[in-house]
């Protein structure tokens, strides 16, 4: 019975001295909302404001610029996408914010590889940030139960302690100072780095990544239950594939399998699948020297020519024009005219 | 089930619980029942061998230890009418009987392992040969999954087998409690390799739950995690860093990564004991001792006597003296001693069964040429020393080195840690010409760096969390050597168990908050352990 009563005793300690420590480092961090990808405090003030939202990974993030749309389109958008941002928080995140805003228009952004994002690390990072992105306990602790794998809650753990040693000036003293984000409403600036390939770099890359439908489960059926909740909302929603770079999309093979998927998908759910690889004039508005930060990131100069480049395609549609011929009708079409194929 | 994994912690809580809440005659069944789960949550196809070692050794040895009993019986009630030849007859009959059980037993488990472990390297040399004489190439179509911890369990039980072939103790009658032995999860997947005779004293004695090894079992447990998390998976993508570009580094900068892993190994598989033992201490098992402060070892020999003792008591045991102890190795030793005296009389023989001791270790570790290389470097160092022997007391005794002194003592250690790491590089890099690449890099290149990015490129200066994650690796690695001076006068932990308790749960549970952040992140990118797969 000693024994019991030391063990016990000894587990009490651990667990006060655990927790403590712990609360110490993560609690400022989730609450203080300093880092750039917690917004939930900002998105609550525009209650009411947000009719235009884009729904993505870091793909959309860095290439959607919401003032530009403002502007445009005279919209009030918010760019709601984050690094790896999983299907299951897009969800949440959207229905959150149909909660609170007439939505008018949806844009769920999409990669090649945006669906085969399991559980494990990467995961587990987006979905740390997703957690402190949500303002309250309980919606954390059920989104922690709900959708992050038992085995991953050590990495969301070693996340946020990490995240909250290294920032932990920014946590105590500059509360709710994530304003660069803000202003930019979700957007996030990447600078410009030069990825062209040599030419012995493009022959050695050339079609060795196979792009295939190895979806993970959960996240298809996730995507589909988005693009029902628009619908039922009779939100309007296009289905965007963001430009990656030429070096990119050399090293894919089979991408013209991507391209169908998206328009099955969209013709099953009635809305628009939008390719924006497949523009024609992609060679002489994106170029790999200057258009993007990495492989398939957007620079802030390849975004603003995006953005713009949506906005003319949108306003074409909404006006009832046909924009077939802006677009290559294939992957195979466009790469006979890429850079690297000459 | 990843020994780093939540589902790890939780997995050894409930076999805590289970173990110490059932009568205690039934607490070996638990460890059984444990083990099992624990060999299956890496797959059915896997365990399937370990079930197969485990039944061929029990169905052997049951085999061989009837007709041992059978013979004594037989002798017994026959005393007086069987003649001296009669009885030597029948003794010889039954000897090559149990030899034949045990040859063909062996064959087939040390077959399994060589075909899962040295198949590909095999064929490699027979493609090799075919090449040089121009004719087609066997294709390698076989993909092999090795099992599970198989270089461990398979000597472990073959160790039994050849224990039981020789009398040292009885067969073992229960079938489970063989399947223990081999399956027990906290020494299947890296050691240590233990004796039946010890391991199962341990095993199947009644344990009470007693505060002393609670508390003792989980402070090693949650080191063995610091070491593992928080030194070696921080020091792992350094390292690999070295052994990929040791070719662009200064000589200064490899070396220090050539350091880096040798603290890297230690942590990692040293890490790995004190995880197992800690979770045996809790149930009141007394693991082998793998680790004796190997970095503290005078010579190579004594070294290879405290890293991996167990591997190394195995060697010794099955095949050293087994090659000494042959027939013709004793006629080696008279030829050599009548010819050349009584020092190279005794060393010949040795140095021959050191030879195929080294070459079988090194093939043990992987199958390329560089671990064999490895294993003959370090086998090498060791017969010299036991060839210059005689030199080394001569040059002493007129050098007036008193062995005990402080500083010669300091020498000694130096030099063979520094001896032991070059040889420990030398398979870790890739081919045996990259580990030699890397040795040259260290003693060419005499550029001297001046700034921190050019001494260790490998770590990442520029990210606040990875030079915090690289002091803390560097701290911890310092209260390891602080621990392993103090070590050598009284344990640590005695001298930890005089705190507070509630210092001490302090103490355990700032390292576990360490261990729960920085060393999950390291292990992201690190991987599994380093001697799972040998």
């Amino acid at each position: 019975m000693r024994t019991i009563k030391q063990i016990l005793l000894s587990l009490l300690y651990f667990v006060v001295f655990f927790a403590t420590i712990s609360a110490m480092v993560i609690i400022p961090y989730y609450n203080n909302e300093s880092m750039g990808y917690q917004d939930a405090s900002y998105r609550k003030s525009l209650a009411g404001k947000i009719d235009y939202i884009i729904l993505g990974a870091s793909q959309g993030q860095a290439g959607f610029i919401p003032k530009t749309l403002d502007e445009e389109l005279g919209c009030y958008s918010y760019n709601l996408s984050i690094v790896l941002m999983p299907m299951h928080a897009r969800k949440m995140e959207l229905e959150q914010e149909l909660s609170r805003n007439d939505v008018k228009t949806v844009v769920v952004e999409v990669s090649y590889d945006f669906l085969q994002l399991e559980a494990g690390h990467d995961a587990a990072v987006a979905d740390e940030r997703v957690l402190t992105r949500i303002d309250n306990w309980s919606g954390r602790f059920e989104y922690l139960t709900k959708h992050i794998r038992f085995d991953d809650w050590l990495n969301v753990y070693a996340h946020s302690f990490v995240t909250g040693i290294i920032n932990m000036k920014t946590m105590y003293y500059n509360r709710g100072l994530n304003n660069e984000m803000n202003d930019s409403k979700g957007h996030l600036y990447r600078y410009k780095a030069d990825i062209t390939l040599t030419a012995e770099e493009a022959a050695a890359i050339h079609e060795t990544k196979p792009y295939e439908r190895n979806f993970y489960k959960d996240n298809y059926e996730v995507l589909k239950e988005i693009l029902d909740i628009c619908n039922e909302h009779g939100i309007t929603t296009y289905i965007v594939c963001v430009p990656v770079s030429d070096a990119y999309v050399w090293e894919y093979s089979n991408l013209d399998d991507f391209l169908q998927w998206g328009q099955e998908l969209a013709a099953e759910k009635n809305c628009l699948f939008l390719d924006f690889n497949l523009l024609k004039t992609r060679y002489e508005d994106f170029t790999d020297k200057e258009s993007f930060s990495d492989k398939d990131h957007m620079s802030e100069e390849g975004a603003i020519v995006f953005t713009q480049r949506y906005i003319e395609v949108v306003k074409k549609i909404e006006a009832g024009e046909d924009v077939s011929g802006m677009f290559y009708s294939s992957y195979i079409d466009m790469i006979a005219d890429s850079p690297y194929a000459k | 089930m990843a020994i780093t994994s939540l589902s790890f912690i939780l997995f050894i809580i409930a076999v805590f619980i289970a173990y110490f809440a059932v009568p205690k005659r039934f607490q070996w069944i638990v460890l059984l029942v444990t083990s099992t789960v624990f060999y299956l949550s890496y797959g059915i196809k896997s365990a399937l061998y370990i079930f197969v070692t485990a039944s061929t050794i029990y169905g052997a040895t049951r085999w061989m230890q009837s007709i041992t009993d059978n013979q004594k019986k037989y002798l017994k009630e026959n005393k007086a009418t069987l003649s001296k030849e009669e009885k030597s007859a029948y003794k010889d009959k039954n000897k090559k009987a149990r030899k034949r059980i045990m040859v063909l037993t062996l064959l087939l488990n040390v077959g399994i392992l060589c075909v899962f472990k040295y198949f590909h390297f095999a064929l490699e040399q027979v493609n090799a040969v075919i090449g040089l004489f121009g004719g087609n190439q066997i294709s390698d179509v076989y993909k092999f999954i090795v099992p599970l911890g198989i270089s461990f369990y398979t000597f472990q039980s073959v160790g039994y087998l050849v224990d039981v072939y020789f009398e040292y103790y009885s067969a073992e009658k229960n079938y489970f409690k063989v399947l223990l032995f081999v399956t027990f999860f906290p020494q299947m997947t890296q050691g240590p390799i233990s004796d039946f005779e010890k391991l199962s004293k341990e095993l199947f004695t009644e344990y009470t739950l007693d505060y002393k090894n609670y508390s003792w079992g989980l402070q090693r447990m949650v080191w063995g995690f610091a070491k593992k998390m928080l030194i070696a998976d921080t020091l792992a993508p350094m390292v690999k860093d070295v052994f990929t570009n040791y070719s662009q580094y200064t000589g200064i900068t490899t070396l220090i990564g050539a350091f880096l892993y040798s603290i890297q190994i230690y942590a990692d598989f040293s890490g790995y004991m004190d995880i197992m033992c800690g979770i045996c201490e809790v149930m009141g098992i007394k693991l082998t001792e793998n680790f004796d402060r190997p970095y503290f070892s005078k010579s190579i020999a004594e070294y290879w006597r405290r890293w991996h003792i167990s591997l190394g008591d195995w060697f010794k045991k099955y095949i050293y003296y087994t090659i000494g102890m042959s027939n013709w190795s004793r006629k080696l030793a008279t030829k050599t001693k009548d010819k050349f005296g009584k020092h190279l009389g005794n060393t010949v023989p040795a140095t021959v069964a050191l030879i195929v001791v080294w070459t079988a270790t090194g093939l043990w570790h992987g199958a390329t040429w560089a671990y064999i290389a490895w294993g003959l470097v370090n086998g090498l160092f060791i017969i010299f020393s036991l060839w210059m022997e005689p030199v080394y007391a001569g040059a002493k005794s007129k050098l007036k080195i008193n062995d005990n002194n402080w500083a010669w003592q300091a020498f000694q250690i130096l030099r063979t840690f520094i001896l032991v790491t070059f040889i420990k590089v030398l398979p870790e890099v890739g081919t045996l010409s990259d580990g030699i690449g890397l040795w040259r890099q260290v003693f060419t290149n005499h550029v001297i760096p001046h700034t921190k990015m050019e001494l260790m490129p490998y770590v990442n200066w520029k990210h606040n969390v990875d030079i915090l994650a690289f002091l803390l690796a560097m701290f911890f690695t310092f209260l390891q050597f602080c621990a392993s001076v103090i070590q050598n006068k009284q344990p640590v932990r005695a001298y930890f168990n005089k705190l507070p308790q509630v210092v001490r749960v302090f103490i355990i549970a700032v390292l576990v908050v360490l261990i729960a952040s920085f060393g999950v992140q390291a292990t992201w990118d690190a991987g599994g352990f380093m001697y799972a797969n040998y």
